[in-house]
């Protein structure tokens, strides 16, 4: 669809009030996959922010194409698709997307505080958007159809009968 | 979309309770759910599946029983969904908002995936990768059209088979496809206003199609395909010897041919994760690989991704389950976060020498204005303020 010039004037959210904390708020893992999602977490920060690999990691990101967001996006979901791959495709598909968003989160927040770049929350939701879209695709499915099809079970959503 | 309530919690021998999707609920104008004519919202019974509003915390229970039966990638969506929302909403990012909106899903994933399993000739199964519309080559049917049409049928088929109800005239079953909702509602034969008060002696048109449709056989299918959301479970196809989704073959002399390679659902749904994870992230090889190029340029690094990945395998291939307690995930992550904060403040003091550094190396003018001390003036006669001044 296109945009509307009123939607594509739409000033860009130049707050940075989006934190790993509300992020990691906001996901709720089950009991079953919690241990892998921390491991998983875990060793992505650890590939992030460890002492023998930040540098190399800063300049993957930094020195990329494209805006940060795209490169923060990407940059995510590859990181996320080396650790599946390295873990010998033992890493649940359910919390492949979760541990994207906390270690989004948690990158978007090391860039934004070290001062590498200016993240605020538009950033952080592109970024988000543009990982989600990589991971989906890489699954093959179309995250507008997705979205779509949410929108349009959602959409007809009323309040609950008798409450 | 039905939800039957037989297996779940609950269950009255004699009783199968089957609740409706909301589009036939509105289309009936009946709050009950059928099969028991003392249920729905009028006796305090509020556990309408499809009009519920859920909690995160339902939705994430929910999402555990999906899990068990259709681990996707999707479910994950929707465990990180409040937080993709919450994004979304924050920086008017349209397709996080609708993605997040999952969580507000009833059924969230298992209703996505019922559904692109229901009507998997419909784009949205081709594009999860259950692709039996694909698998058979069968006309793909528009997005809007796997929402609603289907579910009428299927009402159709629980009311035949639901405890007490009236038989339907139709003995010849037909493929859900085609069924509409609209004789349910206006038909001549839908006997809703006169005399049905009680939805369960709803009764058919005469010329609808109604196929006698079994939850037993549903989950059955559901089971025999590992997951998958019983996609063919439709009268007509034939399931009963399916045991690999990709092998999917319907009756009634349609022509299929097997997938030339599973997707990532049906790797998932036959439970080969392996297999889903590797066909998952063949899409990302470029961005992984530049990770991997970084490793290989950086020794230490190797090492340290070697160290923190091969833990990764060994907890979730269960190889190493006491070196796993050991461990602590939480540990682990207390750690890099205090590896993150450490970096930062080094950076920062990286920072701080940075323009310290600058200060000093400042060109200042003042800096390198040397006054002469040496070089003192001696007044001459005549000079001087006193002299000036008398000399006036």
């Amino acid at each position: 669809m296109a945009q509307g010039l009123i939607q594509a004037q739409q000033p860009t959210d130049s707050r940075d009030d989006i934190t790993p904390e509300t992020i990691s708020e906001g996901i709720q893992i089950p009991d079953e996959f919690k241990q892998a999602y921390e491991k998983v977490v875990a060793a992505g920060m650890q590939m992030m922010f460890s002492k023998e690999s930040n540098k190399a990691a800063v300049d993957l990101l930094m020195k990329g194409q494209g805006p940060i967001a795209e490169r923060l996006g990407r940059a995510i979901a590859g990181l996320m698709g080396t650790i599946v791959k390295a873990s010998n495709n033992t890493v649940p598909p359910q919390v492949i997307i979760p541990a994207g968003v906390e270690l989004l989160a948690q990158a978007a927040d090391f860039l934004r505080k070290a001062g590498l770049a200016q993240v605020n929350n538009q950033v952080i939701g592109d970024a988000m958007d543009v990982m989600i879209t990589t991971v989906l695709q890489a699954a093959k499915i179309d995250v507008q159809k997705v979205a779509g099809f949410i929108e349009q079970k959602a959409g007809g959503a009323q309040p609950q009968m008798g409450a | 979309m039905l939800h039957n309530k037989r297996f779940a919690r609950g269950y009255v021998p004699g009783f199968q309770k089957t609740y409706l999707s909301r589009e036939v609920t509105r289309a009936w104008s009946i709050e009950h759910p059928i099969g028991d004519p003392h249920g729905g919202p009028a006796y305090g019974e509020r556990n309408d599946p499809v009009s519920a509003i859920i909690s995160i915390g339902t939705l994430v229970a929910t999402g555990g029983a999906v899990v068990a039966g259709t681990a996707s990638l999707m479910t994950g969506l929707m465990f990180a969904g409040a937080a993709i929302s919450l994004v979304g909403n924050l920086t008017g990012n349209k397709t996080l908002s609708k993605i997040g909106m999952i969580t507000g899903l009833a059924g969230g994933v298992g209703a996505l995936a019922e559904s692109a399993g229901l009507f998997a000739s419909g784009t949205l199964g081709e594009t999860f990768g259950y692709g039996a519309g694909a698998a058979t080559g069968a006309p793909a049917v528009p997005l809007s059209e796997t929402v609603n049409p289907a579910a009428g049928a299927d009402v159709s088929g629980n009311i035949v088979d639901g405890a007490g109800v009236v038989t339907s005239p139709v003995a010849n079953p037909a493929p859900v496809q085609g069924v509409d909702l609209g004789p349910l509602s206006s038909g001549p034969g839908a006997d809703l206003a006169a005399g049905a008060a009680n939805p369960t002696d709803l009764r058919l048109a005469a010329g609808t199609q109604a196929s006698p449709f079994s939850s037993e056989s549903l989950m059955a299918s559901s089971s025999t395909v590992a997951g998958a959301p019983a996609a063919p479970a439709a009268p007509g196809v034939d399931v009963p010897s399916v045991t690999n989704p990709t092998d999917l073959r319907l009756a009634a002399g349609t022509q299929t041919t097997p997938m030339s390679k599973p997707g990532f659902f049906d790797s998932l749904s036959a439970g080969n994760l392996g297999d889903a994870a590797s066909s998952a992230w063949t899409g990302v090889k470029d961005l992984g690989a530049s990770w991997m190029e970084m490793a290989k340029k950086n020794p230490a690094m190797a090492t340290m991704m070697g160290n923190t990945i091969s833990s990764v395998a060994d907890v979730l291939s269960g190889k190493a389950d006491a070196t796993v307690q050991a461990l602590e995930a939480q540990g682990q992550l207390s750690k890099a976060q205090a590896d993150k904060l450490r970096f930062e403040m080094e950076e920062y003091k990286r920072r701080v020498a940075q323009q310290n550094t600058n200060y000093t190396t400042v060109a200042n003018p003042l800096a390198k204005w040397t006054p002469n001390f040496q070089t003192t003036s001696t007044a001459q006669p005549g000079q001087g303020l006193v002299a000036g001044a008398m000399g006036r």
